[in-house]
This record gives C-alpha cells, sequence and structure tokens, in this order.
C-alpha cells in the first residue's frame, strides 16, 4: 500500500536514471497531488529487462498544475499534457 | 546480391539521413555531466518538447501491421519478453531508427532482435527466412 494519502503534495525525485524509464522530464523536480491509488506493478527501470526480481512499487496517480509545468510551446498558456 | 551501384546508392542514402548537426559528435575524449545528462536522454520522452501541430489521420491498420502486433503479443505470451522490454528496445534503436520507421516497423524490428540477443534464432536462420518468404511472394506474382 502506497504511503501517500489522497491530497498529500508530492515531489518527483530527479532520480539518476542510466537506461529506460518512464519518468517524463518535464515532471522531475515539480510538486502535485495525490488524486489516485493504483495497484502495484514493476517498475518500468526493471521490467524493461524482464528481470523476475524486480522492484514492485505501488503506483500514485498525481495531478500537476498544467502552470508548474510550463507552457510546451512558447505563447500557449498550457501543456498538450493535462492533469487526469 | 549488391552490386557496387547498389553501394553507391545506399551511401548517398545514409549520408542524406544525417541532420544538420547542431555540434558535431566524435566520440570527445571527455563530456560534461549535464551534457551525458542530454545524452541519456530517451526517445520516447517528448512531453513538453516545442512541436508544430500534426494533423490527425483516421488511419487503418494495414494487415502486415496487425500481424506484427499479433506476433509481438504472442512472443510476450509465450514468456519472450514484456511490453516495458518491447518499449526499451525500441529506445535502444536511437534515434535515426526510431523516427525513421512505421510505428509497427520498430515493433517487428525490436521483435527480431530480441529473438535474437536472446539467442533463440540466429542471424543465419533470420535471414535464411526472409529470402524463402521473399521468394515465395516473389514467385506468386
Amino acid at each position: 500500500v502506497s504511503g501517500f494519502q489522497m491530497g498529500d503534495r508530492v515531489t518527483v525525485r530527479e532520480a539518476t536514471t542510466l537506461f529506460h524509464h518512464r519518468t517524463q522530464t518535464y515532471t522531475r523536480g515539480r510538486s502535485g497531488v495525490v488524486v489516485e491509488h493504483r495497484p502495484e506493478w514493476m517498475i518500468p527501470e526493471d521490467e524493461a529487462w524482464g528481470r523476475e526480481d524486480g522492484r514492485v512499487e505501488p503506483s500514485t496517480w498525481c495531478a500537476f498544475a498544467s502552470a508548474i509545468c510550463g507552457p510546451a510551446i512558447p505563447g500557449l498558456s498550457r501543456t498538450r499534457w493535462r492533469p487526469r | 546480391m549488391s552490386s557496387i551501384t547498389d553501394v553507391d546508392t545506399l551511401q548517398r542514402g545514409v549520408i542524406g539521413l544525417a541532420p544538420e548537426p547542431a555540434a558535431r559528435l566524435d566520440s570527445p575524449y571527455s563530456i560534461s555531466n549535464d551534457f551525458y545528462a542530454a545524452l541519456r536522454h530517451v526517445q520516447h520522452d517528448v512531453g513538453g518538447q516545442p512541436d508544430a501541430p500534426v494533423p490527425y489521420l483516421d488511419k487503418e491498420e494495414l494487415d502486415w501491421e496487425l500481424r506484427t502486433y499479433v506476433t509481438c503479443e504472442v512472443l510476450a505470451w509465450r514468456g519472450v519478453w514484456n511490453a516495458e522490454w518491447r518499449r526499451r528496445a525500441e529506445n535502444d534503436l536511437g534515434e535515426t531508427l526510431y523516427y525513421g520507421l512505421p510505428y509497427y516497423g520498430r515493433w517487428i524490428t525490436v521483435a527480431a532482435k530480441t529473438l535474437i540477443d536472446n539467442r533463440l534464432i540466429s542471424v543465419d536462420e533470420l535471414a535464411a527466412k526472409i529470402d524463402e518468404v521473399r521468394a515465395r511472394k516473389e514467385a506468386r506474382s
């Protein structure tokens, strides 16, 4: 079970990734709010090599204010990505 | 069998793929940490990058695309890989192949590479099968 509660304010870690990952660059270091819990699954950093002993972690969905992530294109007020 | 002319044509095609370099990369003796971080960027992480609008096309899957999809799913069912492994393998193709190939072209290319990487088939066996299928298609037409 995730240690985070709904509504908790969280910040995406800028952890070192040497190879495969699915933590979008534009979310790294940004803060958001926990809005949904999802089941545990193996994290991409391990699953991408088919490891049977890969790290399984609870998944948490976070909402970010698009203004925090900044406009993807200069002149546009929103990114193309929107919080769920 | 490739002729000299074919090699020249291929060489010109490859030269034509090269983008206009912002800075020529030629295996430098040392690089900064920031530069190394930029080099490690994974191709699929495109969110937030500047881009122009693209037209939305209501495209139907072609037969070879559906067969590719099923082939890759069956490989997963038989324990060869999983979807995340496939995505990683697509990134590992490098930017030129990643963006140059059609979507399902990427899938079938990494399926072949993964089968070879895992020593489930050999390069010779794959080449022989490609020749066999090509000969069969040419005989039909």
